[in-house]
């Protein structure tokens, strides 16, 4: 629920929300996982071509 | 079923009914409430003796309201909200009004620019490719959080101050007000999600941990950069001894991820990940996992360690041609002046040539008394 502090000019109260940071850096770590998968792939595949 | 604005009208027709007697005398308004990426309607009941009051945002309990809760239930909900979320009547609002009080705590907050007009043309900032650095005055934290005051150019104005000194106030006390932070990714999620994982494991710690780590990259090549309390953190950004001490560790090419306006993260440029992935990818996380009111922006961005400048990294090639251009026209400023030099020497030159010619030259001790005359 959205709920703050306020005084006439518009002071606010913001916490922390642990699950939205969590669903945010989880899904950043399974993107970059699989793109450093992809480049590590695409590595091996330029190696074996030049060989 | 009622509209919104319908629904808006009888919260604040009816919301003293469901509260004590106390706040009989209470002031209820209801104003629009510019917030990151977004405009919220907040409810305000302030009693007469207080220039203090919670706000309680609508946009939410509307929601509730069309998947059928009765209207009833929504009132006794904000009731009870208000009555919890009750604060100090004392507030001290020359905190934020004295600007010799505020100036230590005014600290810098760094969004997005896209979809912030209406907030920014309200708010003095300063521009970062397309990020915007705001101020606020923060006036400390309890249990509930972290409470600030957003400045306004109102506010600015009142204190008769500029932006550009603003700006500068909020970076020197970035350091004190909310210590940057620069940890590895692996670290963050074992902060996170470790002490649940054990739990899960049944407290096995070392099953924990090999279950983490399963979830990691192969090699350690994300970070992220915050601030302590993990809020705003993106203003990091504007840590300069941050920034170099990300340099030394990691080399002078990075990328920086905006995840959210909370943190942002660094990856190596050469850890082999294309410009164009790392993009689709923050657009996709944006989409689905970051809520309107954290989300920084849509696009990639690179770090200038000669201007200290955040730029957008889909215009670095842009940008570098700019900055060659510039230097280009100044060298070529300084070769018009050089020549203009040479070109005014050569008629000196060519003007006393014509004079000895002429054998109009001056009386050497003519020249000479003006000379005295001046050291005299």
């Amino acid at each position: 629920m959205h709920v703050k502090s306020t005084i006439n000019t518009g002071s606010m109260t913001a916490s922390r929300n642990a699950d939205r940071e969590k669903a945010r850096l989880v899904a950043y770590n399974e993107g970059i996982k699989k793109l450093m998968e992809k480049a590590m792939k695409d590595a091996e595949k330029a190696k074996g071509g030049t060989q | 079923m009622m509209n919104y604005d319908e629904f808006k009208e009888t919260i604040a027709d009816e919301i003293k009914d469901f509260l004590p007697e106390k706040f009989e005398d209470s002031n209820v308004a209801i104003n629009t409430v510019q917030k990151n990426n977004e405009q919220l309607d907040g409810l305000t009941i302030t009693s007469p003796d207080s220039n203090v009051s919670p706000t309680i945002y609508l946009n939410s309990y509307y929601e509730s309201y069309q998947d059928g809760e009765s209207i009833e239930d929504i009132l006794q909900n904000i009731a009870t909200v208000r009555m919890d979320h009750e604060v100090d009547k004392s507030f001290d609002i020359t905190k934020i009004t004295d600007f010799e009080q505020a100036k230590d705590h005014i600290a810098p907050r760094v969004i997005g620019m896209e979809d912030n007009a209406e907030l920014l043309a309200q708010r003095p900032h300063s521009e970062m490719d397309d990020l915007a650095v705001t101020y606020c005055v923060m006036l400390g934290s309890d249990e509930n959080g972290s409470m600030s005051v957003p400045i306004t150019n109102q506010l600015m104005e009142s204190w008769g101050v500029t932006q550009e000194e603003l700006h500068d106030i909020a970076i020197s006390n970035l350091e004190s007000l909310s210590p940057s932070t620069f940890k590895s990714m692996n670290e963050v999620m074992a902060e996170m999600m470790l002490p649940q994982m054990i739990e899960e494991c049944g407290g096995d710690r070392d099953m924990a941990e090999a279950m983490l780590s399963a979830m990691m990259p192969p090699e350690e090549k994300m970070y992220v950069i915050s601030n302590e309390e993990k809020l705003n953190g993106a203003a990091a950004l504007l840590d300069d001894k941050l920034m170099d001490s990300i340099r030394e560790k990691i080399g002078d090419d990075f990328f920086i991820l905006p995840s959210s306006i909370h943190e942002c993260l660094v990856v190596p440029a050469d850890a082999g990940m294309e410009l164009r992935d790392l993009e689709n990818m923050v657009k996709e996380v944006n989409e689905t996992q970051v809520a309107p009111q954290d989300r920084l922006s849509d696009h990639v961005y690179q770090y200038d360690a000669d201007s200290h400048e955040v730029f957008r990294a889909d215009k670095a090639e842009e940008r570098q041609a700019t900055k060659e251009a510039a230097k280009g026209e100044k060298a070529v400023d300084k070769k018009a002046e050089k020549e203009e030099t040479r070109a005014s020497l050569k008629d000196r030159l060519a003007e006393k040539k014509k004079e000895i010619a002429s054998g109009e030259k001056k009386d050497p001790a003519k020249d000479l008394g003006k000379k005295k005359e001046t050291v005299i």
